[in-house]
């Protein structure tokens, strides 16, 4: 039955948006400055006249094959093309100044080979078990799950935490704008018609992401990266790479994919948290820092492994556990789907399709990558004089497209300006569109919980997998205070 | 000018990515808007408890806003407030963000009258030569050549329909 399910991910059309979304994804992943967020927002619009199915399979490509890119230019260029691979600037970098770049850059795919194959494997799994818990979830629990889920990404967030929480509530706020779906009165619209449908996620995110980006490469004037001259003789590790790679490997892939499911985990703190732990755990610990292969295969496989991850709460819960996974949500939802405990039995054909896709994506990027890590070296010589001009186009495209309304160009410059200005004053970007997507069904909640309970607030802490849910938050909130307080007293 | 960095500070207080200066000025600002997010959300209907109304959720967000500004405000006063990470970003790069500015307005407000062609090629040009700091005939080259390529691969390859403007007004497209 699953295998029919799948069919479509086989046809010509499905293999053939595969391939696009892998190639445009390592290419983003390998170009550093544009992200996979900022290229799923600008490819979003052309998905319009396609099948859910096909939208999903390229825009998910998008996202795993940036990372297998992302490696290239950490290792050649100590430059993170995705911000997943900083560690593997570390130890994949000092490779490949040691003669060992082809090898490094070999494990690099191979890691992410792995750890995504068993990673979607793991999504086949655990994925109905996900949604059968899912169903137990009322509005309450899903308003304890959405606050958990900001506060989890507000607090793994690189900025300090009062920071990142401002722009996760000031996204929150933003999402407020437009018709209040239970009333139908409008709010903060201005008085204008473009704001009465509320901020396009897409939109928001070609504007926060694709001319954030742009902007803050022009105005600071980033200096043209420089690729290290080494020789690419072979890519393939030698036997003592091989050996030395096989457990971290394997831990990469258990750890990647728990951190993906957790709301706000994903790739980012996979990959840092897997340095951490072979590091620990490694016989050759002062190679650390100076080429250590562990260093390399473990954060590799653990965020390709975390990718896949992430694809469990999105689908049975219908909630992103990162800023991508965001944008995925807002792709299905502009598609007619509305992921949830549902989503399996009501759309089996697109959860199937996109999963069987996945490992298609995962050959495509072990088949494309290693022969053409020739090509993305010569890419990324091209000068960002010619590439900002393009990002720009895409960008104007995409924001007129979502809706023919040339209001909406005006409003991606202005949260273009609106994200450099912020990233100046060191906040994040990234907690922002996440309280910008969840905003509606956080407020849906939070006011069918009042209903449901006659306006008493202890509707939240009398269900207990909402009270598990909101002490859990709680202790989130709770943490940068308490590492504070550790970090005096330890003085 | 560029203000040093404050060695005193952990790295995530030292403010702005290009280095300009760090922020101790930000909690104002975010203290303002919570406060003004706050009476605007005052003007919709509030409803009660048992059946919040469709205000209820902004002015909850907007007094958590304020508290947030509260606590960034008490922080950078502790480490010393001060405008420099603002006024140094708005003395260095005001005239680029009014550029940038300025040329998605002239997008917005132009795009159906002139057309993508045309608005896509003056733009470019403004930022290639205005801020790029390309050579102007190179600029303006580019910028044609692009323009005029991407009509092409987003009309007539994708099928997305952006505005002719003056071309469909002259008969042409």
């Amino acid at each position: 039955m699953i295998w029919e399910y799948m069919a479509e991910a086989f046809t010509l059309s499905g293999l053939m948006y595969c391939f696009i979304g892998v190639l445009t994804g390592t290419l983003v992943g390998v170009l550093p400055g544009v992200g996979p967020a900022a290229a799923m927002s600008l490819l979003l619009p052309i998905t319009f006249g396609m099948g859910p199915a096909n939208a999903i399979i390229m825009l998910a490509g998008i996202y795993y094959g940036s990372q297998y890119g992302g490696s290239t230019t950490a290792i050649l260029m100590r430059i993170p093309g995705e911000a997943a691979s900083v560690v593997t600037c570390i130890d994949g970098y000092m490779m490949a100044r040691k003669g060992r770049a082809g090898a490094a850059l070999g494990l690099a795919a191979f890691g992410s080979f792995f750890g995504g194959t068993i990673g979607i494997a793991g999504i086949v799994f655990a994925a109905p078990l996900f949604s059968k818990v899912a169903l137990a979830f009322g509005p309450p629990e899903y308003f304890a799950l959405i606050l958990l889920g900001v506060l989890l990404v507000t607090n793994l967030s690189t900025d300090p935490f009062v920071k990142a929480a401002t722009m996760a509530v000031l996204g929150l706020f933003a999402g407020a704008v437009g018709i209040d779906l239970i009333s139908g009165e409008n709010r903060f619209t201005m008085g204008t018609l473009t704001l009465t449908d509320g901020i396009s996620i897409s939109v928001a995110a070609i504007g926060l992401f694709g001319i954030g980006e742009v902007l803050s490469n022009l105005l600071d004037r980033t200096a043209q990266p420089h690729v290290v001259k080494t020789s690419i003789r072979s890519l393939f590790p030698n036997r003592e790479e091989w050996r030395r790679s096989a457990k971290p490997m394997a831990r990469g892939t258990v750890l990647g994919f728990f951190m993906g499911i957790l709301p706000g985990g994903g790739a980012v703190m996979a990959s840092l948290t897997s340095y951490a732990l072979e590091k620990r755990l490694s016989d050759h610990k002062e190679e650390f820092g100076r080429g250590a292969v562990e260093g390399l295969s473990g954060p590799e496989t653990a965020n390709n492994a975390a990718t896949a991850g992430a694809f469990i709460p999105l689908l049975t819960f219908g909630l992103p556990s990162n800023v991508v996974m965001a944008l995925l949500l807002g792709a299905l939802q502009i598609h007619g789907v509305q992921p949830g405990p549902a989503m399996i039995e009501m759309h089996p054909h697109l959860f199937w399709s996109v999963i069987a896709s996945m490992y298609i994506g995962n050959v495509f990027l072990m088949v494309l990558n290693l022969p053409l890590i020739g090509l993305w070296v010569q890419l990324l010589r091209i000068s960002y004089t010619l590439l900002f001009p393009i990002i720009i186009v895409g960008c104007v495209v995409g924001a007129y497209t979502v809706s023919q309304n040339e209001f909406d160009i005006l409003i991606i410059g202005v949260l273009g300006v609106f994200a450099y200005i912020m990233r100046q004053l060191s906040y994040d970007i990234a907690p922002f569109i996440f309280g910008l997507v969840l905003s509606p069904l956080m407020e849906n909640a939070f006011r069918q919980s009042l209903l449901m309970s006659r306006g008493s607030p202890q509707i939240f802490v009398e269900r207990p997998i909402s009270a598990a849910l909101i002490a859990l938050a709680a202790i989130v909130l709770c943490f940068p205070l308490m590492k504070r307080v550790v970090g005096k007293s330890s003085t | 000018m560029t203000v040093p960095l404050d060695p005193e500070l952990p790295d995530s207080e030292l403010g702005s990515e290009s280095g300009l200066a760090p922020d101790r000025c930000s909690g104002v600002l975010v203290l303002a808007a919570g406060v003004g997010l706050m009476a605007w959300s005052c003007t919709l209907r509030l409803g009660s408890f048992a059946v919040p109304g469709p205000g209820a959720f902004p002015l909850l967000l907007s007094a958590i806003l304020t508290l947030l500004g509260t606590v960034l405000f008490a922080q950078q006063t502790r480490l010393g407030f001060s405008w420099d990470a603002l006024f140094l970003l708005l003395r260095k790069k005001s005239v680029l963000i009014a550029v940038i500015l300025g040329v998605f307005l002239f997008y917005t407000f132009t795009f159906y009258e002139l057309g993508f062609i045309v608005v896509n090629t003056v733009a470019l040009s403004v930022i290639l030569i205005f801020i790029q700091r390309a050579n102007i005939v190179t600029s303006l080259l580019y910028a044609v050549v692009l323009s005029v390529l991407s009509d092409i691969v987003f009309n007539e390859l994708l099928g997305l329909r952006l505005p002719m403007g003056i071309f469909q007004n002259l008969g042409i497209g």
